[in-house]
C-alpha cells in the first residue's frame, strides 16, 4: 500500500507511543529530602521514549526508501503540509478535499464537546486530558484514512 | 450520473490506462475510476481525453437520463 495512504496509521502509532510517555510521566515521582531532590521517571516513560526514537528512525528510513523509489512523488517530512495529503492529480485532490472536509466536520463537533466536558466539575487528571486529545487524533486520522481508501490503487 | 465510453475508446486506440493517463497528465488510477464512473473528470481533463481519444466530448461523456 501507498506510504501516503498509510500515513494516518503512523500518526496514530506515534500518538499511542506519546500516550505511554504521558502515562509514564504522570506516574513518575519526585522525592524531596532535606538537602536534595530526586526525580524518578517511571520505567514505562523510559521505554516509550526509546520506542519513539526507534519509530522516528524507522519513519525516516521508510520515507527515504519511498523517495528513492518515487523521485517524482517525494515526501518532505519537514513540510508544514501533512504527508498524507495526496495531490498527485485532480482525482486525488478531490479525495484529499473530501477527507479533510470530513475531518473538519469531526473537529467542529469534537472540540467544543471536549471543552464542554472539561467544564463539568469532574477532577480530570493531566493524563485523562492527554488521553482525550490522543483519542481525537486517532479518530481524525481514521476518518482521513477511510475516506482516502475509497480511492486506493487497485 | 455521468456515463462515459472511455474504456471502449481507449481499447479502440490501443492505449493502456497508464498510456492514456500519461497523455492527459493523470495517474492510471484516475483513468480507472473515470472508466468505472466513480469519478467525474473536470472539463479540462474531459477535453484532454476527447483530444487523445479522437472523439467529440459529447460522444464520450453524457448524463445518464439523456437519450443519446
Amino acid at each position: 500500500m501507498n506510504i501516503r495512504l498509510l500515513y494516518p496509521f503512523y500518526n496514530i502509532l506515534s500518538c499511542i507511543i506519546l500516550l505511554f510517555i504521558g502515562w509514564g510521566f504522570t506516574r513518575s515521582t519526585t522525592t524531596v529530602t532535606e538537602n536534595s531532590m530526586e526525580y524518578t521517571l517511571h520505567p514505562v516513560a523510559v521505554i516509550a521514549w526509546f520506542v519513539l526514537v526507534l519509530f522516528i528512525i524507522a519513519m525516516v528510513v521508510l520515507v527515504k526508501k519511498h523517495n528513492k523509489k518515487n523521485p517524482d512523488k517525494k515526501i518532505n517530512t519537514f513540510s508544514i503540509k501533512p504527508p498524507e495529503y495526496n495531490e498527485e492529480d485532480e482525482m486525488y485532490q478531490f479525495a484529499t478535499m473530501n477527507a479533510t472536509k470530513k475531518v473538519y466536520t469531526f473537529l467542529t463537533w469534537a472540540l467544543p464537546l471536549i471543552l464542554a466536558l472539561l467544564l463539568f466539575p469532574i477532577p480530570f487528571s493531566k493524563f485523562s486530558i492527554f488521553a482525550i486529545i490522543v483519542c481525537v487524533i486517532i479518530i481524525q486520522n481514521l476518518i482521513f484514512f477511510f475516506e482516502m481508501r475509497k480511492f486506493k490503487e487497485e | 450520473m455521468l456515463k462515459n465510453r472511455v474504456k471502449e475508446l481507449r481499447a479502440r486506440n490501443n492505449f493502456t490506462q497508464s498510456d492514456l493517463g500519461k497523455l492527459v497528465g493523470v495517474t492510471r488510477q484516475t483513468i480507472a475510476f473515470i472508466e468505472k464512473g466513480e469519478f467525474s473528470p473536470s472539463i479540462t481533463l474531459a477535453l484532454k481525453l476527447s483530444k487523445e481519444l479522437k472523439e467529440p466530448l459529447e460522444q464520450i461523456f453524457w448524463l445518464e437520463e439523456e437519450i443519446r
